[in-house]
């Protein structure tokens, strides 16, 4: 509920926001707290960065930047209320949620040690100059050819890596135990310090019998080249913990929403109720493309309508005598109307015209129109099982206000907002 | 009148890179001659920064790689301003969308525009495709020495720009 002391504070937040652009080099602030947490101009700034609209950002005025900035700020705040959520749910202590975490990290040391080694791939200084005189002159070709030599020795580096890996721990497979009858705990492969069993490439609850034993040999394979890499990547150093925590504030949010989204949509019966109660959900209005002519007295327009049926084009007429100016400069074309929107006296007679049959003089409070439907698109009502993504957004965006709300309580928020001294005096008074 | 309108033409078309240029061209080049009006809202020509070395740089408010290598050459121009180099964008674009990028970059170098994106000063320096960004590179003796199509990298400045520089 909205109370005068919220509504203060929501109007400094705004004003401060709009009026105060956070320049790049500024000093990192803190713009709101949530139950103790808090996000600071610098996060929102990064996450503006990488969202995909950044390249449009750019382009915007300060106060269009400044409302999107906002917008952004308040949809981390909800992120962070929901990250907060799960974790007093222990949904961040789930053996899922742990071990989606770990395949996450195992990745993510992957990567950095292939990444460590595709730096290390240096084209020897003869070779480039070599390249570079074949190239002259063609930058593109230039890039590919350098790009190929690159991506040919990662390959034999990576190889090499990989077999050395392999001898250093002591690595063996157990393949030939891949048979009928294999066990979740069966171990697969061995090495120092990590093991792969059956159970963890291959989901039982999933595949009561044993799948192609050489699709399980190769999940054994990628399995195995994971943790040996990832582990070489620890024992060298590799620090994912800020990727990796930034993962967990990613799912989180996701794991909240999904465990309540449950509870509001308990069942597929649920969702079919909403769409019998709210059947406008799967409604696509017809629409009509339409000719118009309007002027201010009705002699001229019955005078009008009499010309054309006489032969003379409405369009030719419109940009001529129409009073509306915009449908003057289009010749009376008037683009698509969209059932339910517009003037309800030229709806209802639009449904009834053929195409390219001239309507009536209809009067409104616009002027006196004549009316001509050039082509029309059918009304159509959608099934469920075509909107049934929709009604499932539907029920969690109905519920989620009320939710946040109660999320609010739970966890105050509060706004820190900006330097802008008119604001902030505004604010205390 | 007519005489003069056929000369100017010939002359416009005279001062247009060839193809050949994309690269190193073989042989120096002359930039076409243009004035454009720049954000400052004076118009400027390349006779201006005679003497220094010029990165003229194509670019849009519109291209993501264009944007993304704004950045690079804001930092070059801080880095190597006193020793003589130039950084001059050209926006192919929309006077206000140039300059909202110009003020959320916070762009250091001045910043000409053309207000449309087919304006065939692209062509003329040597750029038929109209591929943004697309960097021109002149000499202190005002010759094109190179050019490049896609974001100039620290690795391509400091092989291409810096031992101009020195």
């Amino acid at each position: 509920m909205w109370n005068r002391k919220a509504s203060l504070a929501c109007l400094f937040w705004a004003v401060a926001l709009i009026f105060s652009p956070i320049p790049a080099a500024a000093a990192d602030q803190v713009l709101v707290t949530i139950g103790g947490e808090a996000i600071h101009s610098r996060e929102l700034e990064k996450v503006m960065a990488s969202s995909p609209f950044y390249t449009q950002f750019n382009t915007m005025s300060e106060d269009e930047q400044a409302s999107l900035r906002g917008d952004m700020l308040r949809r981390l705040v909800s992120a962070r209320l929901l990250t907060l959520e799960a974790k007093r749910l222990g949904l961040d202590k789930t053996p899922a949620f742990l071990r989606e975490m770990d395949d996450f990290r195992l990745g993510l040391l992957y990567r950095s040690y292939m990444d460590k080694l595709r730096e290390g791939v240096i084209i020897p200084a003869d070779t480039l100059a070599a390249m570079k005189q074949r190239f002259k002159g063609d930058a593109d070709a230039l890039d590919a050819a350098q790009s190929s030599y690159r991506s040919t020795q990662f390959r034999d580096i990576k190889l090499a890596a990989l077999r050395r890996m392999q001898i250093d721990s002591h690595l063996q497979f157990f393949d030939t135990r891949i048979r009928p009858g294999i066990k979740p705990s069966t171990v697969l492969m061995q090495a120092d310090g990590i093991q792969v069993t059956y159970g963890d490439i291959v989901d039982n609850a999933k595949w009561k019998n044993l799948p192609n034993p050489e699709w399980v040999r190769e999940q054994l394979e990628n399995r195995s080249e994971l943790l040996l890499v990832a582990r070489y990547a620890e024992r060298e150093g590799a620090d994912v913990g800020g990727q990796l925590a930034r993962y967990g504030d990613e799912r989180l949010p996701a794991l909240t929403l999904e465990k309540k989204g449950k509870e509001w949509i308990p069942n597929e019966a649920a969702m079919r109720n909403w769409y019998t109660a709210y059947p406008e959900i799967g409604r696509i209005p017809a629409s009509y493309h339409v000719g118009q002519l309007v002027v201010a007295d009705k002699a001229e327009a019955e005078a009008l309508r009499a010309r054309i049926v006489k032969g003379e084009s409405l369009f030719t007429l419109a940009g001529e005598y129409s009073i509306d100016p915009a449908g003057r400069q289009q010749n009376g074309d008037m683009g698509w109307i969209v059932e339910g929107r517009g003037m309800p006296e030229l709806l209802k007679v639009l449904d009834r015209l053929q195409d390219d049959e001239l309507s009536g003089v209809i009067a409104t409070p616009s002027g006196f129109h004549l009316l001509m439907v050039l082509e029309r698109r059918i009304g159509r009502q959608k099934p469920f099982a075509e909107v049934r993504e929709r009604v499932q957004q539907m029920i969690v965006n109905q519920h989620l206000p009320a939710y946040m709300g109660e999320l609010e309580k739970r966890y105050p928020v509060s706004w820190n907002l900006m330097v802008a001294p008119t604001a902030s005096a505004a604010a205390t008074q | 009148m007519r005489k003069r309108a056929v000369l100017a033409l010939v002359l416009a078309l005279c001062m247009t890179l060839p193809d050949a240029v994309a690269g190193e061209p073989d042989a120096p080049v002359l930039p076409p001659a243009f004035t454009l009006p720049g954000l400052d809202g004076k118009p400027h020509e390349l006779g201006e920064w005679r003497n220094k070395v010029v990165l003229l740089n194509f670019w849009a408010s519109w291209c993501s790689p264009c944007q993304s290598e704004i950045p690079d050459l804001v930092a070059f121009q801080n880095e190597y301003g006193k020793q003589g180099l130039q950084v001059v964008g050209i926006g192919m674009d929309n006077e206000v969308k140039l300059r909202n990028v110009h003020r959320t970059l916070e762009i250091n170098y001045p910043v000409l525009f053309t207000n449309s994106p087919t304006d065939p000063l692209l062509s003329r320096f040597g750029n038929r495709t109209g591929v943004v960004p697309y960097t021109v590179l002149i000499s202190r003796a005002g010759e094109v020495v190179y050019t490049h199509t896609g974001v100039i990298t620290r690795e391509l400045f400091e092989e291409q720009v810096l031992p101009l520089l020195r």
